[in-house]
């Protein structure tokens, strides 16, 4: 028996009336903004032939202000899974010109559903956020779904994998859900976040306010801290969603795509030593130094432009995948502020969450000292990096280069803190503080008598001081350090050291979680 | 002591009971003289106050990132710089933290000195 044809031809006729719904000139204008449609974003992630869509035909129950029996292309949002490369991975589009891609009921549900079913099969959820926000003709309805999709946010989290990709609006209670992902991308002219836009902050506060000032991919990526990547328009997002997931297992039981296969070269690498400035005090490039370590020279960098005084990113060392955490002298002596402990907290949480091991390099004055850093809760802000580093339970390994003074010593991952391997160049200056403030309390009575010589003792006994203990040796011979290795050493011996520390398995007290400092 | 006003706002009567505060009808009475700050402006001592330099930065202003002493000046009036030049270095945290062009441009003003302490945000130089 043969189907009868008119069946058939229903079913195309509806395929194409929900996939074919944008007009050419549209998607012309769409393109010329450097802007995909929602089925363009999700053809060009994943491999030919492999996407499957959930709930295509799904649509609304509204019935309200004119919604009864209006027909919304797959009610606004794309869903389903596909494969890049090897790794499966689900998706939620939104679609802007199915009325605004703005959420109702309807449109929750099938984003909580393919996100329950990236949970169920362990896979990364991407989020494509182009939407005007609740649609308010659906009412409580969407404010409820708007609820159950920040709870299915946190369901995941921890589990898989998640990232947002803001392509156009994302306003109201709507930012929130990018915000309780893994990873915010926006892109540079075309999207922007906030919770009240400037015609509402104008009329509560009376003050004066520009979208770019509040919401923009500039902003949040650089003084807010709420995007992780600023992207220039979609198909460049796309790529950085595929650099991400480059690093990240499929889920919380597996591990990053390490290549093991790559040979560990024990050849010595002499051009380090001449990115190390002979005058302590001058600065050291710190990534002219990641450049020389990790392989081929890459790293993708998290947070690049915001709170630049320490750096985070990804990158592989021998084909080890590993997340970096290091100063950044360039940027205010490289001194750890709020933002700074903020960045790295969350960067050292989402690497051990997805199972990254953690190499650390320490060139640190301090954390700074001021009055917008007390008041701003430097102690509480510090604490995060503290217990961020300490509850990580992936292989760990510090180097210090030259500085490690003090608190910000323990707060770079120092071996109290976990680290399975310290390594320190012989440049290093481990002390509790600097020279001249440690002289000043030591020897504050011999100091007094020294009358006018006392500049001139204070240099001297400064200088004894240093070269007693502000080098390694001192931390070496109380085993606070693993080993003092030549800087030329250094990318073969982390390799080394990330290769035996890769099978470690520490066990922690069950407990629900820990109460982390916020 | 208690009086009271018939009061007629926009067409409409009110009738208002007014009654006279002194020191000693009413002891806990909080006393609004200069030395007082009124109510509605304590909130804002507890805010931490925007650097004033801060707030007056223009586009071409290059300005400290942070705390610290001016170590050395690489420019002169009029010099012109490309973005990314190292115009100024300060000290801080006993580290020389180079201050780059943000911007390119030609020296407009320089507006410290060595040797002087700067704030964060403190504009240093004036790019035309």
């Amino acid at each position: 028996m043969t189907i009868e044809p008119k069946l058939i031809k229903t079913l195309r006729d509806k395929r194409e009336k929900i996939t074919q719904h944008i007009k050419p000139e549209k998607l012309e204008a769409m393109h010329a903004k450097g802007m995909l449609s929602a089925r363009e974003r999700i053809d060009a992630l994943f491999q030919e032939g492999t996407f499957q869509e959930l709930g295509m035909h799904a649509r609304h129950n509204a019935v309200h202000f004119g919604m009864a029996g209006r027909d919304l292309p797959a009610d606004g949002v794309i869903t389903g899974s596909g494969y890049l490369g090897s790794m499966q991975i689900a998706v939620f589009c939104q679609d802007f010109s199915v009325l605004a891609g703005t959420l109702g009921k309807m449109q929750a549900r099938k984003i909580t559903r393919v996100m329950r079913y990236a949970l169920k099969v362990g896979i990364p959820v991407v989020a494509f956020k182009d939407s005007g926000g609740a649609r308010i003709q659906e009412g409580v309805d969407a404010l409820s779904g708007y609820g159950d999709v920040f709870y299915s946010n946190v369901l995941l989290s921890g589990v898989v994998p998640q990232i947002a990709v803001i392509c156009g609006p994302c306003a109201g209670g709507a930012a929130y859900s990018p915000a309780l992902m893994d990873f915010v991308i926006m892109t540079r002219n075309n999207s922007y976040m906030c919770l009240t836009g400037p015609e509402v902050i104008k009329a509560v506060t009376g003050r004066t306010t520009t979208m770019a000032e509040i919401g923009s991919a500039e902003m949040h990526a650089s003084v807010s801290g709420n995007a992780h990547f600023v992207a220039e328009d979609d198909r460049h997002a796309l790529d950085l969603v595929k650099q991400i997931l480059s690093y990240m297992p499929s889920n919380n039981t597996e591990d990053p795509p390490h290549d093991l296969s790559v040979p560990i070269e024990e050849t010595a690498d002499h051009g380090i030593e001449d990115l190390i400035p002979a005058d302590p005090s001058a600065p050291l490039d710190m990534y002219a130094v990641i450049r020389r370590l990790v392989d081929n020279g890459e790293m993708l960098e998290v947070h690049a432009n915001f709170a630049r005084n320490i750096i985070v990113g990804f990158a592989r060392f021998s084909g080890v995948i590993v997340g970096i955490v290091a100063n950044q002298p360039m940027v205010m002596a490289g001194a750890l502020d709020l933002d700074a402990a903020d960045k790295v907290a969350r960067f050292v949480r989402t690497c051990n969450v997805f199972n990254i091991p953690l190499v650390t390099l320490v060139d640190v004055p301090g954390f700074l000292p001021g009055v917008e850093e007390e008041r701003g809760g430097i102690i509480r802000h510090g604490a995060k990096m503290l217990f961020a580093f300490a509850s990580c339970t992936t292989p760990k390994i510090t180097v210090i280069l030259r500085k490690a003074y003090g608190g910000s010593y323990l707060a770079m991952c120092s071996q109290e803190l976990g680290a399975d391997m310290v390594f320190a160049w012989p440049t290093a200056e481990i002390a509790v503080m600097g020279a001249d403030a440690a002289v000043k309390m030591l020897y504050r009575k011999e100091l007094e008598k020294a009358g006018d010589q006392r500049a001139a003792r204070a240099a001297e006994l400064a200088q004894d001081y240093r070269d007693e203990f502000a080098s390694p040796y001192e931390a070496a011979a109380n085993f606070y350090i693993t080993d003092v290795i030549e800087p030329c050493e250094t990318r073969a011996t982390v390799s080394l050291a990330l290769r035996k520390t890769l099978a470690k398995r520490e066990l922690r007290p069950s407990k629900k979680h820990g109460n982390m400092p916020m | 002591m208690q009086r009271l006003f018939k009061i007629n706002v926009n067409g409409k009567d009110y009738d208002v009971a007014v009654q006279e505060l002194t020191e000693a009808s009413s002891p806990n009475l909080p006393k609004y003289n200069a030395t007082v700050p009124a109510a509605s402006t304590s909130p804002i001592s507890v805010a931490v106050p925007a650097p004033a330099a801060k707030a007056a930065a223009g586009a071409g202003d290059q300005c400290a990132q942070m705390s610290g002493v001016v170590a050395g000046i690489f420019v002169k009036q009029g010099q012109s710089v490309n973005e990314g030049d190292r115009i100024i270095e300060l000290e801080a945290m006993k580290m020389k933290v180079p201050v780059v062009a943000t911007r390119a441009g030609s020296v407009a003003q320089i507006h410290v000195a060595v040797g002087d302490g700067v704030e964060k945000g403190q504009v240093l130089i004036s790019l035309a």
